[in-house]
C-alpha cells in the first residue's frame, strides 16, 4: 500500500529518497519476491532431489527472517515520514535513535534467518538419507507430486488426463491405481548446449556493448549470428527412451508410491 | 472431503482399469515433429509485426517534425523508391515459385528460385543504401530532425530484416543443397516463406505511409 502513497506526487516529492522509500522497497522485495522463493524452495525441493529440507532449521530461519524483517523495516517508515534521507553515515537526532536501535536488532534477526536458511540447506545434504522421501510427500494435490522424487527425465509414463484443477488429488480420491504395464517408448527432445553457448556470447556482447568495446562487440555478434547458424545444421534433434528403460523406471517408482494411491 | 468427481465413480461398478484408463492417456497420440513451429513462428511473425506498429507510429507522431530541414518533397525521388519496391515485390513473386516447386519436390529448381529471390532482395538493399547515403551527403541525416530519425529508424529496421533474411535464404540453400528437401528443410523453408511475405507487406505500408503520403504533405 506504500507505494499507493508513493505513486501520488506530493508525497513522492517529499518523501523521495527517503528512508520511508527504503521501507517500501523492502517490504515490497521481501515480503513479496524473497519469501515466496523461501517457500518454493521449501515446498518443491523435495521434488527436485528427493529429500526434504530439515523442519527444524527451516522454522528458525523462517521466523527470524519475519520478525526480523517487521523489526528492521518498519521503523524506517517511521525516521522516512521524520524526515531522514538514505545512505546517511550518521543522522544526529538522539529522539530518533530508538528507531534505528530497533531497526538494527531486525537486521542482526534477519542475519540469523540468513544463517539458519545457509545451515537448513547444507545440514539437509548432510542428512540426505534421513530425510529422503517419496514422490508425495506433503500429500500434495498438483500433479508433479504424482511422479518421483526427482521426476525421471520423461517425466510422465503416459500424459495424465485432468478433470479437476487439482488433478492429482482428485485421482488420490478416486484410488486411481499407477499404470504398471503396456509402455510405449518416449520420444524425447535431445538435449543442447545451444541455448547456454548463446546466452554466454550475447553476455560478453552486452558488456563491450555497455563498455564501448567495439572490436569485441563486432566479434561476438558476429559469433552469435555465427554459431546460431551453425546450429541449425544440426538436424540430429530428437531420439526415443526404449520401453525397457521405461518400465525398468516405472517399476522402481512404484516403490515410492506404496501403498498406491495412498 | 468432496464425494468423488469422475463419472466412472458415481457408476458402483469402475473397475481399477478403467479408472487408470480415465485418469491417463494410455493410447499414446503422435505428434508429428515440428508441427506446432507454424504457430510459433507466426506468434513471433505478430511480435515483430507491434515493432513496426511503433516505428509506424512514431513515424506518425514525427513524420512532420522538419526543424526548418528538408521535407519528404525535397528529399525523395519516387521513381527510384517505385523501382525498389519492385525489386522486392518480384522478390515476393519468385519466393512463391519456389514454394511451388519446393510442394513439386524439385531441388534444383527451388534452389534456382530462391537465388533469384536473393538476388532481387540484394538488389533492393542495393537501392536502398544508394538512397541512405545520398540523403545523407546532402546532410539529411538522422540527427538533423525528428522527421528524419523515424524516418531512418523505420525504413532502416526494415532493411535490417530484409538483410537477416537474406542470411537465413543462403543458409537454407546450403542445407538443401546438402541434406535435399526432407520434412526439417520444407518447414524452414515455410518459416522464412511467412518472413519474406511479411517484409513485402510492411513494405507496402512503407512505400505508401511514407513516400507516397510524404509527396502530399
Amino acid at each position: 500500500m506504500t507505494g499507493v502513497l508513493l505513486a501520488v506526487p506530493p508525497a513522492d516529492f517529499v518523501l523521495h529518497n527517503s528512508l520511508f522509500l527504503i521501507a517500501h522497497f523492502h517490504n515490497v522485495i521481501i515480503g513479496g519476491v524473497v519469501f515466496g522463493t523461501f517457500a518454493g524452495i521449501n515446498f518443491w525441493w523435495p521434488k527436485a532431489f528427493g529429500f526434504k529440507l530439515h523442519t527444524g532449521l527451516g522454522k528458525v530461519s523462517f521466523w527470524s527472517w519475519v520478525i526480523g524483517f517487521y523489526l528492521a523495516f518498519m521503523p524506517l517508515y517511521v525516521l522516512g515520514l521524520m524526515g531522514v534521507t538514505c545512505r546517511m553515515r550518521v543522522f544526529d537526532d538522539p529522539s530518533l535513535q530508538i528507531w534505528f536501535i530497533i531497526a538494527g536488532i531486525g537486521a542482526a534477526l534477519i542475519a540469523v534467518g540468513i544463517v539458519a536458511f545457509l545451515a537448513q540447506v547444507a545440514y539437509s545434504i548432510w542428512k540426505r538419507d534421513e530425510l529422503a522421501c517419496g514422490g508425495d510427500p506433503w500429500d500434495a494435490r498438483s500433479l508433479e507430486w504424482s511422479t518421483t522424487s526427482p521426476p525421471p527425465a520423461y517425466n510422465f509414463a503416459f500424459t495424465p488426463v485432468v478433470h479437476e484443477i487439482d488433478a492429482w488429488d482428485d485421482m488420490k480420491r478416486c484410488g486411481v491405481p499407477r499404470p504398471t504395464g503396456n509402455f510405449q517408448p518416449i520420444h524425447m527432445p535431445k538435449n543442447t548446449e545451444a541455448g547456454i553457448v548463446l546466452g554466454g556470447i550475447a553476455t560478453v556482447f552486452g558488456f563491450a556493448m555497455i563498455w564501448h568495446i567495439w572490436w569485441l562487440a563486432g566479434l561476438t555478434f558476429a559469433g552469435l549470428i555465427g554459431y546460431a547458424i551453425f546450429h541449425t545444421f544440426n538436424y540430429n534433434r530428437d531420439y526415443f527412451i526404449p520401453v525397457d528403460e521405461v518400465t525398468a523406471t516405472e517399476a522402481a517408482a512404484l516403490g515410492q508410491f506404496a501403498p498406491a494411491g495412498a | 472431503m468432496n464425494a468423488p468427481t469422475m463419472d466412472t465413480m458415481t457408476t458402483p461398478k469402475a473397475s481399477p482399469e478403467q479408472l487408470t484408463a480415465a485418469f491417463y492417456e494410455l493410447e499414446p497420440h503422435h505428434h508429428p515433429e515440428g508441427a506446432s513451429t507454424m504457430l510459433g513462428f507466426w506468434i513471433y511473425l505478430m511480435s515483430d509485426c507491434l515493432i513496426f506498429a511503433m516505428l509506424f507510429a512514431a513515424y506518425g507522431v514525427l513524420g512532420g517534425n522538419y526543424a526548418a530541414g528538408p521535407s519528404p518533397k525535397d528529399l525523395f525521388e519516387l521513381p527510384l523508391v517505385a523501382v525498389n519496391t519492385a525489386m522486392l515485390l518480384f522478390s515476393s513473386i519468385t519466393y512463391g515459385f519456389a514454394m511451388l516447386a519446393m510442394a513439386k519436390n524439385q531441388k534444383g529448381a527451388t534452389i534456382g528460385w530462391l537465388l533469384i529471390t536473393a538476388l532481387f532482395g540484394a538488389a533492393f538493399l542495393s537501392i536502398e543504401l544508394y538512397e541512405f547515403s545520398s540523403l545523407i551527403h546532402e546532410g539529411a541525416t538522422p540527427m538533423r530532425s525528428g522527421f528524419l530519425t523515424a524516418f531512418f529508424s523505420l525504413v532502416g529496421t526494415h532493411g535490417l530484416h530484409v538483410t537477416f533474411g537474406l542470411v537465413w535464404l543462403f543458409t537454407l540453400v546450403t542445407q538443401i543443397s546438402r541434406k535435399g528437401l526432407i520434412q526439417a528443410n520444407k518447414r524452414r523453408l515455410m518459416c522464412l516463406s511467412l518472413f519474406w511475405h511479411f517484409l513485402d507487406v510492411i513494405w507496402i505500408g512503407v512505400f505508401t505511409f511514407v513516400y507516397l503520403m510524404g509527396m502530399l504533405r
